[in-house]
Protein backbone atom coordinates (compact mmCIF):
# COMPACT_ATOMS: atom_id res chain seq x y z
CA UNK A 1 0.00 0.00 0.00
CA UNK A 2 1.21 3.35 -0.98
CA UNK A 3 2.31 5.82 1.89
CA UNK A 4 -0.10 8.74 1.26
CA UNK A 5 -3.87 6.32 1.00
CA UNK A 6 -1.88 4.46 4.20
CA UNK A 7 -1.42 8.14 6.20
CA UNK A 8 -4.86 9.74 5.45
CA UNK A 9 -6.56 6.34 6.53
CA UNK A 10 -5.13 6.70 9.69
CA UNK A 11 -5.78 9.72 10.26
CA UNK A 12 -9.45 9.27 8.93
CA UNK A 13 -9.98 6.70 11.22
CA UNK A 14 -8.17 8.35 14.30
CA UNK A 15 -10.36 11.57 13.85
CA UNK A 16 -13.92 9.45 12.98
CA UNK A 17 -13.04 7.17 16.58
CA UNK A 18 -12.00 9.99 18.47
CA UNK A 19 -15.52 11.88 17.55
CA UNK A 20 -17.58 9.06 18.48
CA UNK A 21 -15.57 8.30 21.69
CA UNK A 22 -16.80 11.96 22.21
CA UNK A 23 -20.03 11.27 21.56
CA UNK A 24 -19.67 7.92 24.20
CA UNK A 25 -18.17 10.29 26.61
CA UNK A 26 -21.07 12.58 26.78
CA UNK A 27 -23.66 10.16 26.50
CA UNK A 28 -22.19 8.23 29.64
CA UNK A 29 -21.87 11.75 31.20
CA UNK A 30 -25.32 12.49 30.88
CA UNK A 31 -26.45 8.92 32.17
CA UNK A 32 -23.86 9.46 35.34
CA UNK A 33 -25.44 13.24 35.66
CA UNK A 34 -29.12 11.30 36.03
CA UNK A 35 -27.77 9.51 39.23
CA UNK A 36 -26.87 12.58 41.27
CA UNK A 37 -29.21 15.45 42.68
CA UNK A 38 -28.87 18.36 40.31
CA UNK A 39 -29.21 22.06 40.42
CA UNK A 40 -31.17 23.13 37.41
CA UNK A 41 -29.31 26.34 35.98
CA UNK A 42 -31.93 28.54 35.85
CA UNK A 43 -33.50 27.72 39.54
CA UNK A 44 -30.09 28.91 40.79
CA UNK A 45 -29.65 31.48 39.06
CA UNK A 46 -32.64 33.52 40.67
CA UNK A 47 -31.92 31.95 43.78
CA UNK A 48 -28.08 33.88 43.52
CA UNK A 49 -29.12 37.04 41.57
CA UNK A 50 -31.43 37.27 45.27
CA UNK A 51 -28.09 37.00 47.57
CA UNK A 52 -25.93 39.49 48.60
CA UNK A 53 -22.41 39.51 48.00
CA UNK A 54 -21.32 38.00 51.61
CA UNK A 55 -18.03 39.96 52.26
CA UNK A 56 -19.12 43.41 53.31
CA UNK A 57 -18.70 42.93 56.65
CA UNK A 58 -14.84 44.83 57.49
CA UNK A 59 -12.14 42.61 59.15
CA UNK A 60 -10.82 44.60 62.06
CA UNK A 61 -7.65 43.08 63.00
CA UNK A 62 -7.27 42.81 67.16
CA UNK A 63 -5.48 45.80 68.52
CA UNK B 1 22.87 32.86 26.68
CA UNK B 2 20.24 30.52 27.64
CA UNK B 3 17.68 34.29 27.47
CA UNK B 4 19.35 34.68 24.26
CA UNK B 5 19.09 31.21 22.77
CA UNK B 6 15.25 31.37 23.58
CA UNK B 7 14.85 34.91 21.57
CA UNK B 8 16.86 33.79 18.60
CA UNK B 9 15.13 30.74 18.62
CA UNK B 10 11.42 32.55 19.37
CA UNK B 11 12.36 34.53 16.22
CA UNK B 12 13.19 31.43 14.34
CA UNK B 13 9.91 29.34 15.33
CA UNK B 14 8.03 32.44 14.68
CA UNK B 15 9.43 32.74 11.10
CA UNK B 16 9.02 29.08 10.35
CA UNK B 17 5.37 29.01 11.50
CA UNK B 18 4.78 32.15 8.29
CA UNK B 19 6.66 29.86 5.88
CA UNK B 20 4.93 26.57 6.96
CA UNK B 21 1.73 28.01 6.20
CA UNK B 22 2.39 29.78 3.34
CA UNK B 23 4.09 26.85 1.78
CA UNK B 24 1.10 24.49 2.25
CA UNK B 25 -1.95 26.45 2.05
CA UNK B 26 -0.09 27.22 -1.43
CA UNK B 27 0.27 23.33 -2.37
CA UNK B 28 -3.12 22.78 -1.20
CA UNK B 29 -4.43 25.84 -3.77
CA UNK B 30 -2.50 23.90 -6.76
CA UNK B 31 -3.77 20.61 -5.87
CA UNK B 32 -7.47 22.16 -5.84
CA UNK B 33 -7.09 23.75 -9.09
CA UNK B 34 -6.24 20.34 -10.14
CA UNK B 35 -9.83 18.76 -9.46
CA UNK B 36 -12.17 19.08 -11.38
CA UNK B 37 -15.83 18.38 -9.91
CA UNK B 38 -17.46 21.33 -8.73
CA UNK B 39 -18.68 19.55 -5.46
CA UNK B 40 -14.52 18.60 -4.96
CA UNK B 41 -14.06 22.11 -6.07
CA UNK B 42 -16.65 24.04 -3.36
CA UNK B 43 -15.60 21.40 -0.52
CA UNK B 44 -11.78 22.33 -1.00
CA UNK B 45 -12.45 25.74 -0.81
CA UNK B 46 -14.71 25.59 2.08
CA UNK B 47 -11.99 23.36 3.96
CA UNK B 48 -8.96 26.14 2.34
CA UNK B 49 -11.36 28.92 4.18
CA UNK B 50 -11.51 27.34 7.38
CA UNK B 51 -7.75 26.88 7.04
CA UNK B 52 -7.20 30.25 6.96
CA UNK B 53 -9.24 30.93 9.57
CA UNK B 54 -6.95 28.81 11.83
CA UNK B 55 -3.80 30.22 10.18
CA UNK B 56 -5.01 33.66 10.89
CA UNK B 57 -6.35 33.15 14.45
CA UNK B 58 -2.82 31.53 15.18
CA UNK B 59 -1.22 33.99 13.88
CA UNK B 60 -2.90 37.08 14.98
CA UNK B 61 -2.61 35.67 18.98
CA UNK B 62 1.33 34.69 17.71
CA UNK B 63 1.89 37.72 16.70
CA UNK B 64 0.45 39.87 19.82
CA UNK B 65 2.09 37.43 22.09
CA UNK B 66 5.18 38.22 20.94
CA UNK B 67 5.12 41.88 21.44
CA UNK B 68 3.51 41.32 24.98
CA UNK B 69 6.76 39.17 25.15
CA UNK B 70 8.90 41.96 24.02
CA UNK B 71 7.00 45.07 26.43
CA UNK B 72 7.47 42.08 29.29
CA UNK B 73 11.42 41.91 28.71
CA UNK B 74 11.28 45.92 29.08
CA UNK B 75 9.29 46.07 32.45
CA UNK B 76 11.17 46.46 35.94
CA UNK B 77 12.32 42.54 37.16
CA UNK B 78 10.34 42.98 40.39
CA UNK B 79 8.26 45.05 42.33
CA UNK B 80 9.63 48.48 43.94
CA UNK B 81 7.16 48.43 46.57
CA UNK B 82 5.54 45.61 48.81
CA UNK B 83 2.15 46.74 49.80
CA UNK B 84 0.64 43.51 52.23
CA UNK B 85 -0.65 40.72 50.64
CA UNK B 86 -3.01 38.35 51.75
CA UNK B 87 -3.24 34.69 49.92
CA UNK B 88 -6.68 33.28 50.08
CA UNK B 89 -6.53 29.14 49.89
CA UNK B 90 -10.11 28.21 49.39
CA UNK B 91 -10.57 24.30 50.56
CA UNK B 92 -13.28 21.78 50.02
CA UNK B 93 -12.23 18.42 50.66
CA UNK B 94 -8.36 19.05 50.04
CA UNK B 95 -6.81 17.15 52.68
CA UNK B 96 -5.00 14.74 50.02
CA UNK B 97 -2.58 18.19 48.84
CA UNK B 98 -3.09 21.22 50.97
CA UNK B 99 -0.33 20.78 52.74
CA UNK B 100 1.98 21.24 49.99
CA UNK B 101 0.32 23.51 49.12
CA UNK B 102 0.21 25.74 52.01
CA UNK B 103 4.25 24.78 52.14
CA UNK B 104 4.79 26.38 49.17
CA UNK B 105 3.09 29.82 50.60
CA UNK B 106 5.31 29.64 53.37
CA UNK B 107 8.19 29.33 51.12
CA UNK B 108 7.17 32.54 49.02
CA UNK B 109 9.94 35.20 48.23
CA UNK B 110 7.78 38.25 49.88
CA UNK B 111 8.49 40.27 53.13
CA UNK B 112 4.99 40.76 53.84
CA UNK B 113 1.84 39.02 53.38
CA UNK B 114 -0.24 36.27 55.63
CA UNK B 115 -2.38 33.39 54.44
CA UNK B 116 -5.48 33.21 55.50
CA UNK B 117 -7.02 29.12 54.81
CA UNK B 118 -10.43 28.77 54.01
CA UNK B 119 -12.48 25.77 55.01
CA UNK B 120 -15.55 25.09 53.24
CA UNK B 121 -16.87 22.43 55.14
CA UNK B 122 -15.22 20.06 54.13
CA UNK B 123 -16.24 16.23 55.22
CA UNK B 124 -12.64 14.90 55.07
CA UNK B 125 -9.48 15.83 57.46
CA UNK B 126 -9.04 19.59 56.01
CA UNK B 127 -9.97 21.78 58.50
CA UNK B 128 -7.59 19.48 61.29
CA UNK B 129 -4.68 19.81 58.91
CA UNK B 130 -4.99 23.63 58.41
CA UNK B 131 -5.19 23.87 62.20
CA UNK B 132 -2.22 22.37 62.44
CA UNK B 133 -1.03 24.31 60.34
CA UNK B 134 -2.02 27.84 61.44
CA UNK B 135 0.18 30.33 63.33
CA UNK B 136 3.46 32.21 62.54
CA UNK B 137 5.98 31.25 60.22
CA UNK B 138 8.61 33.93 60.68
CA UNK B 139 6.70 37.45 59.92
CA UNK B 140 3.80 35.59 58.13
CA UNK B 141 1.11 34.14 59.70
CA UNK B 142 -1.62 31.54 58.71
CA UNK B 143 -4.73 32.19 59.51
CA UNK B 144 -8.09 29.38 58.97
CA UNK B 145 -11.34 30.15 58.52
CA UNK B 146 -14.16 27.17 58.58
CA UNK B 147 -17.32 28.08 57.32
CA UNK B 148 -20.68 25.35 56.01
CA UNK B 149 -20.15 24.45 52.37
CA UNK B 150 -21.48 26.67 50.31
CA UNK B 151 -18.88 26.64 47.32
CA UNK B 152 -15.61 27.84 46.35
CA UNK B 153 -16.84 31.34 45.69
CA UNK B 154 -18.54 31.58 48.68
CA UNK B 155 -15.03 30.07 50.54
CA UNK B 156 -12.97 33.35 48.48
CA UNK B 157 -15.44 36.16 49.30
CA UNK B 158 -15.26 34.54 52.94
CA UNK B 159 -11.77 34.71 53.04
CA UNK B 160 -12.33 38.38 51.37
CA UNK B 161 -13.80 39.61 54.10
CA UNK B 162 -11.50 38.41 56.68
CA UNK B 163 -8.37 39.78 54.40
CA UNK B 164 -6.14 42.60 55.72
CA UNK B 165 -4.13 42.83 52.72
CA UNK B 166 -4.03 45.78 50.40
CA UNK B 167 -3.85 43.31 47.16
CA UNK B 168 -5.64 39.89 47.21
CA UNK B 169 -4.30 36.11 46.25
CA UNK B 170 -6.83 34.10 44.91
CA UNK B 171 -6.41 30.37 44.61
CA UNK B 172 -7.48 26.95 44.26
CA UNK B 173 -6.75 24.63 48.12
CA UNK B 174 -4.72 22.28 45.08
CA UNK B 175 -1.84 24.52 43.50
CA UNK B 176 1.39 25.32 44.75
CA UNK B 177 2.60 28.47 44.05
CA UNK B 178 6.45 29.36 42.71
CA UNK B 179 8.66 31.62 45.48
CA UNK B 180 8.68 34.40 42.78
CA UNK B 181 5.32 34.70 42.21
CA UNK B 182 4.21 37.66 44.52
CA UNK B 183 7.42 39.81 43.41
CA UNK B 184 6.27 39.46 39.85
CA UNK B 185 2.48 40.08 40.27
CA UNK B 186 2.81 42.64 42.23
CA UNK B 187 5.09 45.16 40.56
CA UNK B 188 2.19 45.65 37.71
CA UNK B 189 -0.24 47.12 40.30
CA UNK B 190 2.47 50.36 40.96
CA UNK B 191 0.09 51.12 37.60
CA UNK B 192 -3.09 52.87 39.62
CA UNK B 193 -5.28 51.43 36.52
CA UNK B 194 -4.44 48.20 36.61
CA UNK B 195 -7.30 45.95 38.69
CA UNK B 196 -5.81 42.38 38.43
CA UNK B 197 -3.16 40.54 37.45
CA UNK B 198 -3.51 36.93 35.72
CA UNK B 199 -0.84 34.55 36.89
CA UNK B 200 0.51 31.78 34.34
CA UNK B 201 -1.25 27.74 35.61
CA UNK B 202 1.23 24.94 34.62
CA UNK B 203 0.10 21.36 34.74
CA UNK B 204 2.64 19.49 37.71
CA UNK B 205 1.35 16.21 37.02
CA UNK B 206 2.93 14.93 33.67
CA UNK B 207 2.64 11.58 34.10
CA UNK B 208 0.14 10.31 31.35
CA UNK B 209 -0.48 11.38 27.75
CA UNK B 210 -3.84 12.86 28.88
CA UNK B 211 -2.14 15.00 31.51
CA UNK B 212 0.57 15.77 29.04
CA UNK B 213 -1.54 16.90 26.24
CA UNK B 214 -3.35 18.90 29.28
CA UNK B 215 0.44 20.53 30.22
CA UNK B 216 0.37 21.30 26.48
CA UNK B 217 -2.81 22.94 26.50
CA UNK B 218 -2.40 24.91 29.04
CA UNK B 219 0.92 26.49 27.80
CA UNK B 220 0.01 26.71 23.73
CA UNK B 221 -4.26 26.98 24.15
CA UNK B 222 -4.75 29.02 27.22
CA UNK B 223 -1.52 30.87 28.20
CA UNK B 224 -0.93 31.73 24.59
CA UNK B 225 -4.56 33.37 24.16
CA UNK B 226 -4.11 35.17 27.59
CA UNK B 227 -0.30 37.05 26.63
CA UNK B 228 -2.06 38.09 23.72
CA UNK B 229 -4.82 39.63 25.33
CA UNK B 230 -2.39 41.03 28.01
CA UNK B 231 -1.11 43.13 25.38
CA UNK B 232 -4.39 44.88 25.08
CA UNK B 233 -4.30 44.96 29.20
CA UNK B 234 -7.25 42.84 28.36
CA UNK B 235 -7.23 39.40 29.55
CA UNK B 236 -10.86 38.30 29.83
CA UNK B 237 -10.02 34.92 32.44
CA UNK B 238 -8.30 35.32 35.48
CA UNK B 239 -7.26 31.42 36.20
CA UNK B 240 -8.78 29.91 39.09
CA UNK B 241 -5.08 28.66 40.62
CA UNK B 242 -3.63 32.27 40.28
CA UNK B 243 -5.07 35.94 40.46
CA UNK B 244 -3.89 38.88 42.04
CA UNK B 245 -6.44 41.78 43.15
CA UNK B 246 -6.50 44.97 44.59
CA UNK B 247 -8.82 44.31 47.67
CA UNK B 248 -10.62 47.73 46.59
CA UNK B 249 -11.55 46.17 43.00
CA UNK B 250 -13.28 43.06 44.50
CA UNK B 251 -15.28 45.45 46.93
CA UNK B 252 -16.11 47.81 44.12
CA UNK B 253 -17.59 44.99 41.78
CA UNK B 254 -18.84 42.76 44.87
CA UNK B 255 -16.42 39.71 45.15
CA UNK B 256 -17.58 36.39 43.76
CA UNK B 257 -20.84 35.59 42.37
CA UNK B 258 -21.96 31.88 42.24
CA UNK B 259 -24.45 32.07 39.61
CA UNK B 260 -22.35 30.66 37.15
CA UNK B 261 -20.53 27.43 37.03
CA UNK B 262 -16.98 29.88 35.91
CA UNK B 263 -16.72 32.30 38.57
CA UNK B 264 -13.43 33.45 38.13
CA UNK B 265 -14.34 34.71 34.07
CA UNK B 266 -17.31 36.26 35.27
CA UNK B 267 -15.34 38.25 37.47
CA UNK B 268 -12.87 39.18 35.19
CA UNK B 269 -15.80 40.55 33.23
CA UNK B 270 -17.21 42.55 35.91
CA UNK B 271 -13.36 43.91 36.56
CA UNK B 272 -12.97 44.97 32.39
CA UNK B 273 -16.25 46.37 32.76
CA UNK B 274 -16.00 48.72 35.53
CA UNK B 275 -13.03 49.97 33.68
CA UNK B 276 -10.19 48.41 35.20
CA UNK B 277 -7.11 46.82 33.47
CA UNK B 278 -6.19 43.23 33.51
CA UNK B 279 -2.84 42.04 33.39
CA UNK B 280 -0.42 39.23 32.57
CA UNK B 281 2.42 38.34 34.64
CA UNK B 282 3.97 34.71 33.21
CA UNK B 283 6.58 34.62 35.67
CA UNK B 284 3.58 34.30 38.37
CA UNK B 285 3.47 30.76 38.25
CA UNK B 286 0.55 27.83 40.04
CA UNK B 287 1.04 24.58 39.00
CA UNK B 288 -1.70 22.66 39.51
CA UNK B 289 -2.78 19.32 39.12
CA UNK B 290 -4.69 18.06 36.22
CA UNK B 291 -7.60 15.38 35.40
CA UNK B 292 -5.53 11.89 35.38
CA UNK B 293 -8.66 10.47 33.85
CA UNK B 294 -11.24 10.76 30.30
CA UNK B 295 -14.19 10.56 33.04
CA UNK B 296 -12.60 13.78 35.41
CA UNK B 297 -11.74 15.45 32.15
CA UNK B 298 -14.15 15.39 30.50
CA UNK B 299 -16.73 16.88 33.45
CA UNK B 300 -14.33 19.53 34.37
CA UNK B 301 -14.48 20.78 30.51
CA UNK B 302 -17.61 20.36 30.58
CA UNK B 303 -18.26 22.76 33.28
CA UNK B 304 -15.46 25.34 31.95
CA UNK B 305 -17.68 25.60 28.63
CA UNK B 306 -20.79 26.52 30.32
CA UNK B 307 -20.02 28.21 32.83
CA UNK B 308 -17.88 30.55 30.35
CA UNK B 309 -21.08 30.42 28.43
CA UNK B 310 -23.27 31.46 31.51
CA UNK B 311 -20.86 34.12 31.96
CA UNK B 312 -21.33 35.47 28.64
CA UNK B 313 -24.68 34.98 29.17
CA UNK B 314 -24.83 37.20 31.80
CA UNK B 315 -23.74 40.10 30.24
CA UNK B 316 -25.47 39.36 27.17
CA UNK B 317 -26.52 43.14 26.91
CA UNK B 318 -23.01 44.18 26.53
CA UNK B 319 -22.69 42.49 23.08
CA UNK B 320 -25.28 44.59 21.51
CA UNK B 321 -23.81 47.82 22.94
CA UNK B 322 -20.33 48.82 21.41
CA UNK B 323 -19.98 52.40 23.60
CA UNK B 324 -18.67 53.64 25.19
CA UNK B 325 -15.88 51.39 25.60
CA UNK B 326 -15.61 49.24 22.38
CA UNK B 327 -12.41 47.56 23.08
CA UNK B 328 -13.95 45.46 26.39
CA UNK B 329 -16.61 44.99 23.32
CA UNK B 330 -14.24 43.27 20.88
CA UNK B 331 -13.09 41.02 23.46
CA UNK B 332 -16.39 39.64 24.49
CA UNK B 333 -17.31 38.63 21.38
CA UNK B 334 -13.44 37.42 21.52
CA UNK B 335 -14.57 35.49 24.21
CA UNK B 336 -17.97 34.42 22.49
CA UNK B 337 -15.92 33.35 19.87
CA UNK B 338 -13.38 31.36 21.56
CA UNK B 339 -16.13 29.46 23.30
CA UNK B 340 -18.66 28.80 21.10
CA UNK B 341 -18.20 30.10 17.63
CA UNK B 342 -14.62 28.30 17.19
CA UNK B 343 -15.41 24.99 18.49
CA UNK B 344 -18.76 24.81 16.50
CA UNK B 345 -16.87 25.89 13.35
CA UNK B 346 -14.23 23.07 14.07
CA UNK B 347 -16.86 20.51 14.57
CA UNK B 348 -18.32 21.28 11.70
CA UNK B 349 -15.30 21.66 9.55
CA UNK B 350 -13.75 18.11 11.29
CA UNK B 351 -17.36 16.64 9.81
CA UNK B 352 -17.49 18.07 6.49
CA UNK B 353 -13.75 17.14 6.23
CA UNK B 354 -14.43 13.03 7.00
CA UNK B 355 -17.77 13.16 4.85
CA UNK B 356 -15.87 14.45 1.55
CA UNK B 357 -12.25 12.39 2.21
CA UNK B 358 -14.76 9.44 2.71
CA UNK B 359 -17.00 10.40 -0.22
CA UNK B 360 -14.96 11.81 -2.98
CA UNK B 361 -11.81 9.83 -1.21
CA UNK B 362 -8.94 12.64 -1.75
CA UNK B 363 -6.08 11.39 0.08
CA UNK B 364 -4.13 14.37 -0.29
CA UNK B 365 -6.04 16.81 0.45
CA UNK B 366 -6.54 14.67 4.09
CA UNK B 367 -3.23 14.79 4.35
CA UNK B 368 -2.50 18.49 3.38
CA UNK B 369 -5.66 18.96 5.57
CA UNK B 370 -3.82 17.28 8.24
CA UNK B 371 -0.26 17.96 7.62
CA UNK B 372 -1.09 22.05 7.79
CA UNK B 373 -3.04 21.99 11.40
CA UNK B 374 -0.27 20.20 12.77
CA UNK B 375 2.60 21.91 11.53
CA UNK B 376 0.74 25.13 12.67
CA UNK B 377 0.19 23.53 16.31
CA UNK B 378 3.55 22.56 16.32
CA UNK B 379 4.94 25.43 15.74
CA UNK B 380 2.73 27.53 17.87
CA UNK B 381 3.72 25.23 20.57
CA UNK B 382 7.30 25.58 19.94
CA UNK B 383 6.68 29.19 20.28
CA UNK B 384 4.82 28.92 23.27
CA UNK B 385 7.33 26.10 25.02
CA UNK B 386 10.17 28.63 24.36
CA UNK B 387 8.15 32.27 25.34
CA UNK B 388 8.02 30.05 28.79
CA UNK B 389 10.91 28.39 28.83
CA UNK B 390 9.54 24.69 28.89
CA UNK B 391 10.42 21.48 28.23
CA UNK B 392 10.45 21.55 24.34
CA UNK B 393 9.88 17.89 23.88
CA UNK B 394 6.50 18.43 25.29
CA UNK B 395 6.01 20.43 21.71
CA UNK B 396 6.28 16.32 20.27
CA UNK B 397 2.39 15.62 22.28
CA UNK B 398 1.40 18.55 19.22
CA UNK B 399 0.60 15.57 16.59
CA UNK B 400 -1.68 13.46 19.04
CA UNK B 401 -2.96 17.28 20.19
CA UNK B 402 -4.27 17.64 16.79
CA UNK B 403 -5.61 14.55 15.77
CA UNK B 404 -7.46 13.30 19.08
CA UNK B 405 -7.09 15.79 21.73
CA UNK B 406 -8.21 19.38 20.02
CA UNK B 407 -11.51 16.93 18.49
CA UNK B 408 -12.50 15.21 21.46
CA UNK B 409 -12.64 18.93 23.01
CA UNK B 410 -14.63 20.97 20.65
CA UNK B 411 -17.16 18.07 21.09
CA UNK B 412 -17.38 18.82 24.94
CA UNK B 413 -18.07 22.73 23.94
CA UNK B 414 -20.17 21.82 21.25
CA UNK B 415 -22.41 19.49 23.41
CA UNK B 416 -22.20 22.15 26.57
CA UNK B 417 -23.19 24.82 24.36
CA UNK B 418 -25.91 23.47 23.04
CA UNK B 419 -26.97 22.00 26.73
CA UNK B 420 -26.78 25.60 27.88
CA UNK B 421 -28.81 26.93 25.48
CA UNK B 422 -31.64 24.53 26.41
CA UNK B 423 -31.19 24.81 30.44
CA UNK B 424 -30.25 21.21 30.90
CA UNK B 425 -29.80 20.78 34.50
CA UNK B 426 -26.15 19.76 35.36
CA UNK B 427 -24.28 19.12 39.31
CA UNK B 428 -21.11 21.06 40.51
CA UNK B 429 -19.43 17.55 41.21
CA UNK B 430 -15.64 17.48 42.73
CA UNK B 431 -12.50 16.90 40.80
CA UNK B 432 -10.73 13.90 42.36
CA UNK B 433 -7.08 15.00 43.45
CA UNK B 434 -3.82 12.62 44.20
CA UNK B 435 -1.98 14.69 45.88
CA UNK B 436 0.59 15.62 42.84
CA UNK B 437 1.54 19.16 44.11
Amino acid sequence: MELIPLLSTVILVATVVTIVFAVFSYLAYRAREKKVPTVATSTMDKQQMLLEPQFFKRYHPPE
Amino acid sequence: MLTRFYRVFTVITFGAAGLAGAALLFNMYFNRLAVANFFVNFSSFILLLFLGIVTVRYGVLIWFAYLQHIEHMQEPPEAQEYPFVTLIVPAYNEGVGLEASVQSLIAMDYPRYEIVVVDDGSSDDTYAQAMRMAGMYGHHRIRVITQPNGGKASALNNGISNARGELIVCMDGDSRLEPQTLKQAVKHFSDPSVGAVAGDVKVVNRLNTLTKLQALEYIEGLSLVRTAHAFFRRVMVIPGPIGVFRKSVLEEVGGYFQDTYAEDCELTLRILFAGWKVKHESRAVAWTEAPENLQAFFKQRYRWSRGTLQAVIKHKSRLWKPYPNVVDWVFLWLVVFESMVWPGMDVFGIAFFVFVASWVGLSTIIILWWAQLTVLDIVAALFCLALEKEDLRLSIQAVLYRLCFIPYLDVIKFFASIDEIFGVKMGWGKLERFGRI
